[in-house]
């Protein structure tokens, strides 16, 4: 089971900490050398590092959250951002409304899903088109 | 969400490699931001639809779903092609994809029924691939009210 750091940054929230992850050392003498609390640098940097800020991973099977996570991946160049965006257009108005989509705006998505794969054939792929894609179609709703 | 995007805007980078044009990314940094913006999006009743090339770093209970999306050598080096990537990078994302290592990352990284490897080759298959993930997503949220 994976196990990452809950936090690097509860105490001090990285003001004049930027070593904070590199060079732990190096964060502890200049904490308690220069900042005006010296036992309370030594006491977060204990925390921080202490396993009791480390959380075991674990699958979301008890959530509590009312719309699901999903994470598109692979190697560059496979899609992933056109996939996602995708979704997550056919998505938004059942994550921002719990109206039932109108026809006309089921036709416009229709339209606009036609229009988005045939420029994306039509012009290559990658992030550039799909961000040209979203200037069209803002105008076009305009 | 774009998460590069996202690293960008927020710098969560600690570093540059000049050698593969890109950024070293800190991702102690991205998964702290990350986090406060999962469990808002949580908070106001909202899902996340996340891109990115790096999937093991994430904590597991984050994702209800995880496409890995895989496209052939040939049409790959053409996308890479296209978008300019220096040689190297180019070779090594394609090295990457003959390998699998994103799909062995996922299935090391999250449980395997939430993991599922898709076809990315055409318009077609990321038609067909949208589908899926929707018809997914409303499977969930009937099982989930």
């Amino acid at each position: 089971m994976k196990r990452r750091r809950r936090s690097l940054v509860p105490l001090w929230e990285r003001k004049g900490c930027s070593c904070i992850e590199s060079d732990h050392l190096l964060l502890l003498t200049t904490l308690v050398f220069s900042n005006r609390q010296p036992l309370h640098a030594l006491i977060s940097i204990i925390r921080i590092m202490s396993d009791d800020n480390m959380e075991e991973d674990r699958p979301s099977t008890a959530t509590s959250r009312r719309r699901p996570n999903i994470l598109i991946t692979g190697t560059p160049g496979v899609g992933k951002t056109s996939t996602a965006a995708s979704i997550a257009v056919r998505k938004r108005p059942d994550e921002f409304t719990q109206k039932p989509v109108s026809e006309n705006a089921a036709l416009f998505q229709l339209l606009a899903d036609v229009f988005f794969h045939s420029f994306l054939e039509n012009t290559g792929k990658g992030h550039g088109p799909y961000e040209h894609w979203k200037i069209c179609r803002g105008k076009q709703m305009l | 969400m774009n998460i590069g995007k996202f690293a960008e805007e927020n710098k969560c980078y600690e570093g540059r490699d000049e050698e593969l044009d890109t950024n070293v990314l800190d991702e102690d940094k991205l998964l702290d931001l990350l986090e406060v913006a999962f469990q808002q999006a949580a908070d106001e009743g909202k899902g996340i639809v996340a891109d990115f090339h790096v999937c093991e770093i994430f904590p597991e209970r984050w994702f209800d779903l995880v496409l890995v999306l895989r496209a052939t050598t040939e049409i790959l080096f053409d996308r890479l092609e296209a978008r300019g990537y220096p040689e190297k990078k180019r070779s090594e994302n394609m090295e990457s994809e003959i390998m699998q290592v994103i799909l062995d990352e996922a299935r090391a990284s999250y449980a395997p029924e939430i993991v599922h490897e898709v076809p990315s080759n055409t318009v077609e298959d990321l038609q067909s691939n949208v589908q899926r993930a929707c018809s997914w997503w409303d499977q969930w949220l009937s099982d989930h009210t």
